[in-house]
């Protein structure tokens, strides 16, 4: 009984074709009439409860997705390949100073660094290579993985006598498709950078000049970014291939959101005509406009090629989004500019001495963007150069302002975080049915 | 000194003209060569984060595709256009295919006609050399980036023009986001973090943004970090961009009205300061 049931299940939901597809179609619709009518029906008090307990169990599937730790896992790997990454950048930065003529370092100073960049070198090659074993050992089992789930699929369609037409590759297959591909780009990625940084090591025993020193860097530099190419095989459990599917039902109730708002825009017009209310006139060319512009581009869309309905929806589309709508919005945001100017001069006073270091930092930020400021103080000596305007922006925005932009990151996120609980949790006060 | 004073309160309608005429001017150096000898207008140092996003575009790896997302509409052409530009132009130079992946109404089609313009001009391909896909909405930005990164054709279908995408030349082979070596981001708005979080660095794609000179300030901390390989801040940063292409477009000409513009609401600024302690001297006596 429990087997013709699941059979039964599953069978409503193998793709069809042709009259069926249609009957499905029309089907689906019904339903869906049907069970918004059976909400209608539901009391107040048991909808809440049901969209809360809806919206609960909906947060669980990206929680899941996140939480779940990978079916064949590369975390192992992906941490040692961020970290010989690290390696090859330090080893990198400390070779620099030697590649430089000007800077005269000891003898002694000049072997330390070697000495330090050799070492590094060897860390991030014992990485490496632990990374590539600890990926390439991951393949066999996703060979396998991979068989089966096209063994289950190709006896599934043979089953239900799919045509090709109807056949998708499903969520699993696409998945272990996608990981056996990242896993042999990890796998070459990690062989480049191992060659490299080894390569790179063995020069570096008999290079002299900073010349030979310099090129050995960027080598090294270029084998840091092929490990962090390496790290990008990333880990998916059973629910991650599900993911675009979730996204396209997303997209759909979005779209119905979208009609519920175009519904309410229209009786909330409609209303202020047919009581005269103030700025009635306004809402006769809302209506104007939007059936214009709906008329139109079902006319440019849909028109036969080449034919006069196509060509004059083209044509007045034309002029009412981008000739009227895109100017509009043009036009509206290049008055900003002149408020600004005006805003600024009427109240940027100093008045403290916290508004004139904003001040001094506004105008030193401002010079140090446009091309006369940075002229200003282009003609000042090497020895000088910290004084350039286009110097002093940089570590304006750089130093101070990155510092209060992460404090803010930080502050937000959190806040973001507490929000989003609250909403899966259905703890916003006004949520859902409330007055 | 009653001048000086009342130079705080200037007519705003004077100010507008002022403002006016100092964007117009040089803007018009392309119809009247002589203004060039006026307006300053000198080459300009090429910054760090501008340098990083010309060596991201170079280093692109052969057989991988840029992505080129697009968020701006009018309202944001003078600075989001010219760096589109700028992009664009840089890719086909360097023979680098791209998709333009719009998430605004205005800007699919402002994107597309500036693009398809620099194609015809450098004789590229669509469908060969770049790929336009359609409006997608900015709402499902992430849950179109994620279903990007596992199945880009699966997530996008088709491009603006109906056709399956695996029908299309360039897409041949491009499956997720092991494919993309580049992604730009082209936006007045703060969705980069979407890109960094979903697509940047799980599969460690490099990412180049392109925002309006108001919102770069947020985006140092990015950098900092190496989420992000480099930034065109604004339209300064496609004039940089345009001086590393040895290209003089719209963001060369427009640089003087930059530095003019500048130069008027810091003049302003003191003078109303000025005004503003010698009046509150005045009252102090």
């Amino acid at each position: 009984m429990i087997g013709l049931g699941n059979s039964l299940a599953f069978s409503l939901f193998v793709p069809k074709q042709g009259v069926a597809l249609a009957a499905y179609m029309i089907g689906s619709i019904l339903i869906g009439i049907a069970f918004l009518f059976m909400l209608t029906r539901v009391p107040q008090k048991y909808r809440k409860i049901l969209i809360i307990g809806a919206t609960f169990v909906a947060g669980w599937f990206y929680m899941l997705e996140f939480f779940i730790p990978g079916t064949h896992d590369t975390s192992l790997a992906r941490s040692r390949f961020i970290a010989a990454q690290r390696h090859l950048q330090q080893s990198a930065q400390t070779l620099q100073p030697l590649a430089y003529p000007k800077n005269e370092l000891s003898a002694s100073q000049k072997s330390g660094r070697i000495a330090t960049a050799t070492r590094e070198l060897d860390t991030a090659i014992k990485d490496l290579t632990e990374a590539r074993v600890s990926i390439d050992k991951l393949k066999p089992d996703l060979n396998r993985d991979l068989k089966t789930a096209n063994d289950n699929a190709n006896a599934f369609s043979k089953e239900h006598r799919l045509t090709d037409k109807m056949i998708e590759p499903n969520a699993s297959t696409k998945i272990i498709q996608q990981h056996i591909s990242e896993i042999g780009d990890s796998s070459g990625q990690a062989e480049g950078a191992i060659a490299e940084a080894t390569a790179a090591k063995n020069s570096l025993s008999t290079a002299d000049s900073p010349e030979e020193i310099g090129a050995i860097a960027a080598n090294i530099s270029v084998a840091a970014e092929s490990a962090g190419l390496a790290a990008g095989a990333a880990s998916s459990n059973f629910l991650t291939g599900y993911k675009d599917t979730i996204g396209t039902v997303s997209s759909v109730i979005g779209g119905f959101t979208l009609l519920l708002g175009i519904i309410n825009l229209l009786s909330i017009h409609f209303k202020t005509i047919a009581k005269h209310k103030l700025g009635w006139p306004s809402s006769i060319a809302f209506f104007v406009a939007f059936i214009a512009i709906i008329v139109f581009g079902m006319m440019q869309t849909y028109g036969r090629a080449g034919g006069n309905t196509k060509a004059l929806g083209s044509a007045w589309y034309d002029v009412l989004f981008n000739g009227g709508l895109a100017q509009l919005q043009a036009s509206m945001f290049a008055m900003v500019a002149f408020y600004i100017v005006s805003a600024a001069y009427r109240a940027f006073r100093i008045r403290s001495a916290e508004a004139a270091l904003m001040m001094i930092a506004a105008f030193l930020v401002m010079l140090g963007f446009v091309p006369f400021g940075i002229w200003l103080t282009s003609g000042l000596p090497a020895s000088l150069s910290f004084l350039h305007l286009d110097i002093i922006r940089g570590w304006i925005m750089e130093i101070p302002n990155a510092a209060a932009q992460r404090g803010m990151a930080f502050g937000i996120g959190v806040g973001a975080l507490a929000m989003g609980l609250r909403i899966w949790l259905s703890l916003e006060r006004g949520a859902y049915f409330d007055k | 000194m009653r001048f000086l004073i009342n130079i705080q309160n200037i007519d705003r309608r004077i100010i507008y003209v002022l403002l006016l005429v100092v964007v117009a001017i040089p803007m018009m150096t392309v119809y009247f060569p002589v203004l060039n000898k006026v307006v300053p207008n000198p080459q300009l140092p090429v910054s760090q984060e501008v340098r990083g996003v010309y060596d991201a575009v170079e280093k692109v790896p052969k057989g991988k595709i840029a992505v080129m997302s697009i968020i701006w509409s009018a309202s944001t052409d003078p600075e989001n256009r010219p760096q589109t530009e700028v992009m664009a132009r840089h890719m086909f130079q360097k023979g680098v295919p791209f998709m333009l992946l719009p998430f605004d109404q205005q800007g699919t089609t402002l994107a597309y006609d500036t693009v398809n313009t620099i194609a015809k001009e450098m004789g590229k391909v669509y469908g060969k050399d770049w790929v336009a896909i359609g409006w997608r909405p900015s709402g499902y930005m992430d849950l179109i980036i994620q279903g990007m990164s596992v199945d880009m054709v699966g997530q996008l279908k088709t491009d603006r023009n109906g056709t399956k995408l695996s029908d299309i030349p360039m897409m041949k082979g491009i499956k997720s986001a092991r494919n993309v070596g580049l992604i730009v981001e082209i936006t007045p708005s703060a969705t980069l973090p979407l890109w960094i979080g979903y697509m940047g660095q799980p599969y460690r794609v490099p990412i180049a943004y392109c925002p309006t000179a108001v919102m770069a300030p947020e985006a140092y901390n990015y950098l900092d970090a190496h989420q992000i390989v480099g930034m065109l801040p604004g339209l300064i940063g496609a004039t940089q961009y345009e001086q590393l292409l040895h290209v003089q477009g719209f963001a060369t000409r427009a640089k003087g009205a930059l530095s003019t513009s500048h130069i008027l609401m810091m003049a302003l600024i003191v003078l109303g300061n000025i005004g503003y302690v010698l009046s509150r001297r005045g009252a102090g006596r």
